[in-house]
């Protein structure tokens, strides 16, 4: 059973239209401001997706809501009758309401809630659906709508509509036990004077806007990636995500073609929603080993303090902690080298972090069981063998980076009498570095099947460093808030430059005058000045053993290598919502604004390098027939030189079946 | 053969280096390049139906690794073949990689407790789609590629470099024609073609085993093409449209809000001409579980990670782990073909394609012969149908078309709004919650190099347009300064003309010096002309200046500008989604409240500053810390000054009701 777990982090959607993220810690309260608290032992162990309404008075718990009684509440099958009987009541009623309360509230309680003239409508309802035909309905449909036509032409527009005093309604909430939501929203219906002149559909609006403030309703649902994209997008720092959405989420995994067992190379300045996203994709976020540990030592517990607002769980953690302190750590003799201990790196389903700073920012992985700075709470979770994080630094330049360094040895006698806690630290020393050569061992050896970049940075260094190692035909899928960054790399692949670029690289070759800008394939080798002195010689072997990578050197024509990537083309996706209730289906009518997010894909090809590199195809077309002659004599003149002419357009007009002509095109732009 | 052991640093007369390396591949990385030559290796053997050397078995539970004094997979096959050659490089290559893999996996899955369905072992499927051991980065025979003509137009190649694999496949019972997807013009190949035709010349197959991603020159070297590996984003453009296509941007949303995952289980419904099939198919994909442990030829062991075990421990007695999807059609000869195609692209044993009306005939698929663990038990749904309404009711944890352990999400994709709301309607009625209608509004931009004067950089002047028709101005500054000149000149002209009429008024009242006269207004004439010459000789000169002059600098003229895709698709369609949570009783109910029981409700604590009750999330009082300040102690003897006298007071007129009162004031 998919079911709320102990420990389990979950987001809770609030009557307020807003969400919630919660972690599920057994015999703690969850609060939820004024909306009330609930034990979480009321939630451990049931489904999601359910709608829970929170008890109060002596009542503790939550108690489940039906989803037939949500569905007539939404769609307001009731609410005319409601009206209707409302309408009606408060004339007998109107004098005994305001001292006792008690005895009128019954009454249009149960009016409202099982008016038996809804009942009917439910059923005509149901009637209509298995034998009408659509027609038929939508017929139906219209004639009830217009039959029920009311206009607001004598609703007055004044704050004395309502006679339910602020007073009244506290001392319902005080009183009211378990179904004071309930009653509350029966008395405000009741005493609202122009409740029989509203429209159903400005009814059914009143109504819904009456029960998001007084019954506490909740609907649990599992923080996976999608829901908690739109929780950070709606919640949180948006801007901190790069305003990344479910649609450019969903693009980017598509594009980058992930699937299990494949490698690849993530550049995240999300915050590690997008490492989260292909961790989903491929499998490393499911299963028991994702799940929370049980234990939680110390440090990370203190450290989620900090983050957590939460005055009375801290305080309940706190004491637990204490306890936990005193335990000591259970000893096991044959402790199986595991997670970040393994030295060895996965030959596939790896995602590959590249990062600019120090550590990386992985903070957005915590509500899926994983801290990435403090692995050893988290050693059996996937993601502690399948991802991999290097520093730019480690992965350009490795031999001048210090983390290579390995601890200085210590003879095996000495370290034998050494204490168990020194020695475990000189053994986890050697193992992180050992590791970390195998991670740049891995990662220099390319093949990676996509580059997945969201990233602020300047994009032209970053492709540079990333495309060599992609294999062929591997995707480079970029994304970005803004279009600007994206369109300046699609036009350092234009056409024009690229066929320009071949241009002075064959020219360069033929003459074999090194022009900077056209000797892009300088090979790096360590740099002697760059080497860290204090890497032993044989890690510095390995790392020289490293297969080197084709660099190019950038200038202010060429930023990037134009002819390594082929078709790169920029993808924008908007969802938008409806409204979708019977009769009153609309789009949204406010949404969120903010970037649009672009995401742009294109993909690593090996130019033919030697000889000409020419397209030839057949295209028909009237109009650029002169042209095309021209073409064909410069060409001839030029005994066909190695630069591709350019069309944009070509694909696009090339229907008309007409007077077939050869021209020189360069097809890939 | 020989050459490509060779190439990997042994010759085959060695066997003991061999050994050696491949032993040491368990350690270091020295020879794991010779490991993947040997699968390429292999896999073109396989797949030119060469005899293959029995493997050893892969299983999990074989026997552990032959001791390093005896490998036995060697000695067994130096008996049939005295040669040592470059198939026990491949088998035994596969071996040791096997064995590495296991190692790995078996460091990873941690204190692997082992999963329901042990007896089950994952392979790797032999697709191009999809990674594996086998997945070499060069286009292997009778796989498909993607050839990539332009950004629009992709089209998809069978290789088949041998006639004879040709015939064979078209020799096939439910042979189909060779889709061709160009777009724009249909050009059928007949299936036995071996070589590639498109508008960029022919192409030969057997020049097309190349690694993914290289250009290829045509056959007359003329033209050229890229070869890609296929993705189901390349397939979706690629493939032979038998019915309207789910494109990318709509797939790809729709499998992130399902939360299709490695080891889902996905209905398909309605699945046409096999777009949303491969995207799924791509997105479910765990490996191939195989209940059987027996050692298949190459089969080899995956990564081992944990994914999907989840399925396995369902109550239902399903201990199908496996990634699926349940692809539904009714169209017979669809179903035909698609099945055809999933079985060339290497998807058969992940896609299930059932040709059924699934309005009619429900979900279930309860046959044994299926192997699909029981029914569907779907987490996912996705119906493509004209009338899902009629579809849904079939959809039930009862009757096993849908998971019993997991909540499950359903989207309908239906190009009306009338068909979404009728949707919506029926889920509403079937119990699904968090209904949600949307829209997927995709563009494609284009980036292009616009030039001051508004006009495309890069793009030819089109035939026969006039440059007249084409000047533009390009600022404020240039239109003042052509307008003067313009006018200027108008002016003087007209000066001149008056001037001249004006004479020649005279000179008929005067009737003398005629031929003379006319000379000067030949020379003035000429002059004019001359002037207008010089002026667009100039503005030439300097709109090349403009340009740069040299073609080096053409791409970096203008400023990028971007624009959307000229045909744009508005709408594909409204997509329905819904989820299905798990049903809760109160028997569930009961069993939950003794596993966790539910406390009382505690005591209000209330925050003495704001008289809030913190016991149930609201602020906790800040607990004092360190020295207090000046004021603060002030106010706290105020405080406590405040409550003695109170207190004095109460003991004379024994008022206990103002204690309330001094609380409050200490907590001030």
């Amino acid at each position: 059973m998919e079911v709320i777990q102990p420990h389990d982090e979950v987001l809770i959607q609030l009557p307020s239209e807003t969400t919630k993220l919660v972690k599920v810690v057994p015999d703690q309260i969850i609060g939820l401001g004024k909306f009330g608290s609930f034990p979480a032992n009321s939630l451990i162990g049931r489904p999601y997706y359910l709608t829970w309404a929170i008890l109060d008075g002596d009542n503790f718990g939550l108690e489940p809501v039906s989803i037939a009684e949500l569905n007539s509440e939404k769609l307001a099958t009731h609410a005319p009758d409601a009206a209707a009987a409302a309408a009606k009541k408060p004339k007998t009623t109107s004098t005994s309401a305001s001292d006792s309360p008690g005895i009128a509230l019954e009454d249009t309680a149960v009016g409202i809630q099982v008016g038996e003239d809804g009942e009917d409508g439910e059923e005509d309802e149901d009637v209509a659906l298995d034998a009408g035909t659509l027609e038929q309905e939508l017929e139906r449909e219209q004639r009830a709508w217009e039959k029920e036509m009311k206009t607001n032409k004598d609703i007055r527009d004044d704050q004395t509509a309502q006679s339910m005093t602020w007073q009244e309604i506290e001392r319902l909430k005080k009183t009211g036990g378990t179904g004071s939501g309930k009653e509350i929203i029966a008395r405000l219906l009741q005493s609202h004077a122009y409740i029989d002149k509203k429209t159903a559909f400005s009814l059914a609006k009143y109504t819904k806007r009456k029960s998001n403030k007084y019954l506490k309703r909740i609907r649990v649902i599992p923080a996976d990636v999608p829901n908690l994209t739109n929780f950070f997008i709606a919640e949180k720092e948006p801007l901190k995500l790069l305003e990344m959405r479910d649609e450019a989420i969903g693009l980017l995994m598509s594009w980058a073609d992930v699937r299990w067992g494949g490698r690849y190379l993530v550049i995240d300045d999300t915050g590690g929603l997008v490492v989260a996203a292909v961790a989903e994709r491929i499998g490393l976020l499911a299963g028991d080993d994702a799940r929370a540990p049980k234990r939680v030592s110390n440090a990370r517990k203190r450290k989620r303090h900090d983050d957590d607002d939460d005055g009375a769980d801290n305080e309940k953690e706190k004491e637990k902690e204490e306890i936990d302190e005193d335990e000591p750590w259970p000893a096991t003799p044959t402790k199986r080298k595991s997670g970040y201990e393994q030295t060895e790196v996965p030959a596939a389903n790896t995602i590959t972090v590249l990062h600019a700073q120090d550590q990386p920012n992985l903070s957005l992985l915590r509500p899926f069981n994983f801290d990435a700075t403090n692995l050893v709470n988290t050693t059996t979770h996937p993601l502690s063998t399948h991802l991999l994080s290097l520093s730019f630094l480690q992965l350009l330049s490795p031999e001048s980076d210090t983390t290579l360094e390995k601890p200085a040895p210590i003879p095996d006698d000495t370290l034998r009498s050494l204490k168990s806690a020194k020695r475990s630290t000189y053994h986890r020393k050697c193992r992180r570095q050992e590791r970390l050569l195998n991670m740049i061992a891995a990662t220099r050896r390319g093949g990676f099947d996509a580059a997945i970049i969201a990233t602020t940075m300047e994009l032209s260094g970053v492709i540079n460093a990333v495309v060599p190692l992609l294999r062929g035909s591997g995707q480079l899928v970029l994304y970005s808030p803004s279009v600007e960054p994206l369109a300046e790399v699609a036009d350092w692949c234009s056409t024009l430059r690229r066929s320009e670029f071949l241009r002075l690289k064959q020219e360069s070759t033929s003459s074999s005058s090194s022009m900077p800008s056209a000797d892009p394939e300088k090979i790096t080798s360590l740099d002697p000045d760059s080497i860290n002195p204090d890497i032993d010689a044989e890690t510095l072997a390995v790392l020289s053993a490293l297969p080197k990578l084709p660099v190019h050197t950038a200038d202010a024509h060429f930023p990037i290598d134009p002819t390594n990537l082929l078709a790169p083309t920029i993808h924008t996706s908007r969802v938008r919502r409806f409204q979708a209730l019977p009769g009153r289906t609309h789009p949204l009518m406010t949404s969120r604004g903010g970037s649009e997010g672009f995401v742009l894909h294109a993909t690593k090809v090996f130019p033919i390098l030697e000889g000409k590199v020419e397209a030839r195809g057949r295209f028909t077309s009237n109009r650029r027939k002169p042209a095309k002659q021209r073409e064909r004599e410069e060409q001839q003149k030029a005994e066909r030189e190695a630069s591709a002419v350019v069309t944009g357009v070509e694909s696009t007009e090339a229907t008309s079946a007409e007077a077939a002509d050869e021209m020189a095109i360069d097809h890939v732009g | 053969m020989e050459r490509n052991g060779e190439a990997a640093g042994l010759s085959s007369s060695q066997p003991s280096n061999l050994y050696f390396a491949v032993v040491r591949s368990l350690t270091g990385w020295k020879y794991r390049k010779l490991l993947a030559d040997s699968f390429s290796l292999l896999r073109l053997c396989r797949a030119q139906n060469s005899t293959f050397p029995k493997q050893p078995s892969l299983a999990k539970d074989s026997p552990p690794a032959p001791s390093p004094i005896s490998p036995a997979p060697l000695s067994r096959r130096r008996q049939n073949s005295p040669r040592f050659d470059c198939w026990d490089i491949c088998g035994y290559g596969l071996y040791i990689l096997s064995r590495i893999e296991d190692s790995m996996a078996a460091a990873q899955s941690q204190p692997a407790p082992p999963p329901p369905g042990a007896s089950s072992m994952v392979t790797v499927a032999d697709s191009p789609f999809l990674p594996g051991p086998y997945s070499s980065h060069t286009i292997l025979p009778n796989s498909r590629a993607i050839a990539h003509l332009t950004r629009d137009v992709l089209q998809s190649v069978l290789v088949q470099p041998s006639a004879a694999a040709a015939s064979v496949a078209a020799g096939s019972p439910s042979s189909t024609p060779e889709p061709v997807a160009n777009l724009k013009r249909k050009q059928p190949t007949p299936a036995n073609s071996t070589s590639l035709h498109t508008r960029f010349g022919s192409f030969p197959h057997s020049g097309l085993l190349v690694p993914a991603g290289s250009q290829v020159r045509s056959s007359s070297g003329s033209g050229f093409i890229h070869i890609l590996r296929p993705t189901p984003e390349l397939w979706t453009l690629s493939l032979p449209h038998r019915t309207q296509v789910v494109y990318t941007p709509d797939s790809s949303y729709i499998l992130h809000r399902l939360r299709v995952r490695p080891g889902s289980r996905v209905i398909e419904a309605g699945a046409g001409s096999g777009s949303f099939t491969h995207a799924a198919a791509r997105a479910v994909y765990n490996g191939v579980h195989k209940k059987t442990t027996g050692g298949q030829s190459g089969e080899v062991n995956g990564d081992g990670t944990a994914n999907g075990s989840n399925e396995g421990q369902s109550p239902d007695g399903h201990d199908d782990s496996q990634g699926r999807v349940l692809s539904f059609e009714f169209h017979a000869d669809r179903a035909a073909i698609l099945r055809h195609e999933l079985q060339q692209h290497g998807l058969h044993s992940i896609v299930t394609v059932t040709s059924r009306d699934v309005c009619a005939g429900g979900f279930a698929l309860t046959d044994p012969e299926l192997d699909i663990g029981g029914n569907t038990y779907a987490t996912a749904v996705f119906l493509d149908l004209p009338a899902p309404w009629l579809a849904i009711p079939h959809l039930t944890r009862e009757k096993g078309s849908l998971s019993r352990t997991k909540p499950v999400r359903i989207c309908c994709f239906s190009p009306c709004l009338e068909q979404a709301l009728r949707t919506i309607a029926v889920l509403r009625e079937q119990g699904w919650v968090e209904e949600d209608l949307v829209e997927v509004a995709h563009k494609r931009l284009e980036v292009r190099r616009v030039g001051p004067d508004g006009k495309e950089i890069g793009s030819k002047p089109r035939a026969g347009a006039t440059t007249e028709d084409d000047v533009r101005i390009a600022s404020v500054e240039e239109s003042v300064a052509r307008l003067k000149k313009q006018l200027w000149h108008r002016k003087e002209k007209q000066a001149r003309q008056r001037a001249r009429s004006a004479k020649k008024r005279k000179l008929e009242a005067n009737g003398a010096e005629e031929e003379q006269q006319q000379q000067d207004d030949d020379s003035d004439a000429e002059m004019d002309i001359v002037d207008d010459y010089d002026d667009d000789v100039a503005a030439a000169d300097s709109r090349k200046e403009d340009n740069g002059g040299s073609k080096l600098h053409l791409f970096h003229q203008g400023r990028v500008v971007v624009r959307t895709e000229p045909e744009l698709k508005t709408h594909t369609s409204y997509l329905v989604f819904a989820v299905l949570p798990l049903p809760w009783t109160e028997q569930d109910e009961a069993d939950a409240q003794s596993k966790h029981p539910i406390p009382p409700r505690p005591a209000p604590q209330l925050n003495p500053k704001t008289g809030r009750d913190y016991s149930c999330g609201g602020f906790a009082p800040k607990p004092m810390t360190g020295k207090l300040s000046k004021s603060q102690e002030r106010k706290l003897r105020k405080a406590a000054d405040k409550a003695a006298r109170l207190a004095a007071a109460g003991d004379k007129s024994a008022a206990a009701s103002d204690s309330g009162s001094v609380t409050q004031a200490q907590g001030d």
